[in-house]
């Protein structure tokens, strides 16, 4: 039957049907889809939010148990500037302290803009951030166990934490004088004052 | 459109266009019942009505049942060969045998036993076509689905298995209202030879001695032919009804030859599943019923001529198609939207469940003491800050290691101590980055950290014996290794450099001994992570 000849009149109803259908078809297909589709991820939603409600609070006894275990640690860390916003303030007079009281000929610092820090050893932070401010200290000193002296003192007095990156000590002098105001040894160390606090504006408070 | 899917989803009732010399009835069924018969006369008068008649009874499927005397039959042989090739071939032979007619039919009837076994067929053709236009063109006209043209002796073949006609040899004899008088031979159920006669106005002549002139006509005939299996005897059933039937059995006698099987045409059409017949003498209603319960293959129709069918079962399979899709996605919109309402209630439950969860809660934790960040991230911060101390670094631990040795070797005289940290071993001795140098810059550790220092030193006094003075540097170097935790040792300067590429100037004599013998050391002291305080 060639389709030239094809009597197309009798076929136009239901085509017209099937198209109408197909639409249709195709219409209760996507609709339903989308709306089951929605409602799943709703659920899934509203589901989450269920299983997190009930952990946290299975979590309780768990929670008081880390109260009570770590919020005065924590809180001590906080006074002692370990945590929190950083103690420049304290770091420059703890250094001035140490300096008078050990008669250091000289003691020259200098202290960069704090940045984030990304350290080279695996710590968990959690929602927290390693913040970091390097310091550089020139020293005149009449032997070395002033330098140590000096850090002795940081890590008493001064709100914070450091670790020490490099150190070089030099003779001044031929010989060393003991009596002498004059510094016998010439040092430059750099420190990274290291503070956990959380990110942004968010920072920590007590 | 409802009305449109109700007129293509109802079954029409089986309908049957029985064509005979000079009439054509057309029966409409309704069931298993006959519904309705209309018989038109072959003349314009008959054929305007038929017009008319199909004008009303609209375009539904309609069986062409062909039963005239221009009807021939012809036993052939043809060579067995594949299918294009057998249509070729048997084209050509309806071509010889049949000139003028587009209207002819093969049956394959088995193979010869011998020569090249053959395959053997029955050709029938209409050979006067005019005999078909007028009712064919109304049929065209009114855009009627004509199924196909159908034989009415080749269709029999299908009766003889419903009367349980199965001897070798039977004749089958009945008469048509639409045509006259019918006799088909079948040999092992295949039909041979049919003939048409004319079918004398009942009661004018006496009946059963018609038939019987007529039966044995066509006996001589087929003698002729040698048609007749000789190891059997003629079955003739004659289909017939009331008195005629009487009549036929007071003059049909059994012979050695010859044996009759009368048969009442209201059992017969009751056999093909034709409720209530008419009680009438003729048996077109049988064949038109045998025809309607299931259509064969076409047999003469031309493709142009089933067109309005083809389109009919075109239109019925997309709106079979079309209810299938609304169904289908019906069904399966209906799951989804049942799911879709399930996770919705899920929601909800999951909702309030978090509700009361976190009411909970939040009294429990009423209970704890206000923190100023969640219990979890106290311990974290607690636990961070460990580790920061963990890894706290000072040249503490190497400058006690440096001064126990010093002490024994009074010679030595520092000059400088370069200190610093390190992951890599190797690495040379930076004491102090540039401000604000970003310490990730460092290779990461792998789980050893190590603390490196290089010295320059000079011996002092120096008498210029510089054998003596690179022992004391040996030795020094050898006290260094022999202190816990250093890895390495390396002289990177001797008083005195020996080496052969070097160049090496001085004064040879004690007293030009003025020379200071300053030499250097690398130390490198290995920590494990967390165990750089010392």
């Amino acid at each position: 039957m060639a389709s030239s000849r094809v009597d197309w009149s009798i076929l136009r109803g239901t085509a017209l049907v099937f198209v109408l259908s197909l639409a249709l078809a195709a219409g209760m297909v996507s609709v339903s889809f989308y709306f089951r589709q929605n409602m799943e991820r709703q659920y899934q939603a509203n589901h989450a939010q269920f299983r997190e409600a009930s952990r946290k609070y299975l979590a309780v006894d768990d929670e008081q148990r880390i109260i009570e275990q770590f919020l005065p640690e924590f809180r001590r860390l906080f006074d002692g500037g370990r945590l929190g916003r950083e103690r420049r303030l304290s770091w420059l007079e703890t250094l001035r302290r140490a300096g008078d009281a050990n008669g250091l000929p000289q003691l020259v610092y200098k202290l960069d803009a704090q940045r984030l820090a990304t350290p080279d050893f695996a710590i968990a932070l959690g929602d927290y951030q390693l913040y970091a401010s390097a310091m550089t200290l020139n020293l005149g000193l009449l032997h070395e166990g002033d330098l140590l002296q000096l850090l002795q003192a940081l890590d008493h007095n001064a709100l914070g934490q450091y670790s020490i990156k490099g150190c070089v000590l030099k003779r001044a002098g031929e010989n060393i004088d003991l009596l002498a105001q004059a510094p016998n040894l010439a040092a430059q160390c750099s420190l990274e004052w290291w503070t956990i606090n959380l990110s942004g504006e968010r920072g920590l408070t007590l | 459109m409802i009305s449109s899917l109700r007129s293509i989803f109802s079954s029409p009732p089986p309908r049957v266009l029985l064509i005979g010399g000079d009439r054509a009835i057309v029966y409409l069924f309704d069931g298993t019942q006959l519904a309705q018969a209309y018989i038109f006369s072959g003349d314009d008068h008959g054929y305007a009505l038929f017009d008319r008649a199909f004008a009303q009874l609209g375009p539904a499927p309609l069986c062409v049942l062909v039963d005239v005397v221009e009807e021939e039959y012809r036993q052939e042989t043809v060579p067995h060969v594949g299918r294009s090739d057998r249509r070729a071939v048997l084209a050509r032979k309806h071509a010889r045998l049949f000139r003028g007619t587009s209207y002819h039919h093969a049956l394959a009837q088995g193979r010869e036993s011998d020569g090249r076994k053959d395959d053997r067929v029955l050709l029938t053709a209409i050979t006067r076509p005019e005999v078909l236009a007028p009712w064919l063109a109304a049929l065209h006209q009114h855009k009627v689905a004509v199924t196909g043209i159908y034989s009415l002796p080749v269709l029999s073949e299908r009766l003889l298995k419903r009367i349980g006609a199965v001897a070798p040899n039977v004749l089958l004899i009945s008469a048509q209202q639409a045509s006259g008088l019918r006799q088909s031979f079948f040999r092992d159920g295949q039909l041979k030879i049919s003939r048409l006669a004319q079918l004398p106005r009942l009661g004018s002549v006496p009946f059963a001695d018609y038939l019987l002139g007529e039966v044995e006509k066509l006996k001589r005939y087929l003698n002729s032919l040698a048609l007749i299996s000789r190891d059997s005897p003629l079955s003739v059933y004659i289909l017939s009804h009331g008195q005629l039937l009487s009549e036929l059995e007071q003059h049909c006698h059994d012979s050695d030859n010859e044996k009759f099987v009368l048969l009442d045409v209201d059992q017969v059409a009751a056999q093909v599943g034709l409720v209530g017949a008419a009680g009438a003498h003729f048996s077109d209603v049988v064949f038109a019923r045998l025809l309607a319960s299931e259509v064969p293959p076409n047999h003469y129709a031309r493709a142009e001529q089933t067109q309005y069918y083809t389109l009919h079962r075109l239109r019925i399979a997309l709106a079979s198609t079309s209810l299938l899709l609304v169904l289908g996605s019906g069904g399966w919109s209906g799951i989804n939207f049942i799911e879709g309402v399930n996770f919705k209630q899920q929601a909800l439950d999951a909702t309030q469940k978090a509700r009361f969860y976190n009411q909970r809660y939040e009294l429990a934790r009423a209970k704890l003491p206000a923190t100023p960040v969640e219990p979890a991230q106290i311990k974290t911060a607690v636990d961070a800050v460990a580790t920061l101390a963990q890894y706290k670094s000072d040249p503490g631990q190497l400058l006690a290691v440096l001064a126990s040795v010093m002490e024994r070797a009074p010679l030595v005289m520092l000059d400088e101590v370069q200190w610093s940290v390190s992951a890599d071993p190797e690495a040379s001795v930076v004491p102090v980055a540039g401000t604000g140098s970003d310490h990730s810059a460092s290779p990461a550790s792998n789980g050893e950290y190590y603390q490196i220092a290089e010295f320059n030193a000079h011996l002092a006094p120096f008498d210029g014996d510089f054998r003596r003075a690179i022992a004391v540097v040996d030795g020094v170097a050898d006290e260094l290794k022999a202190q816990a935790r250093v890895k390495s040792v390396e002289v990177l300067q001797y008083p005195l450099d020996v080496r052969p590429e070097a160049s090496v100037s001085g004064s040879a004599t004690a007293a030009g001994a003025q020379v200071v013998p300053a030499f250097k050391l690398k130390v490198v002291v290995g920590v494990r992570d967390g165990q750089q305080s010392s």
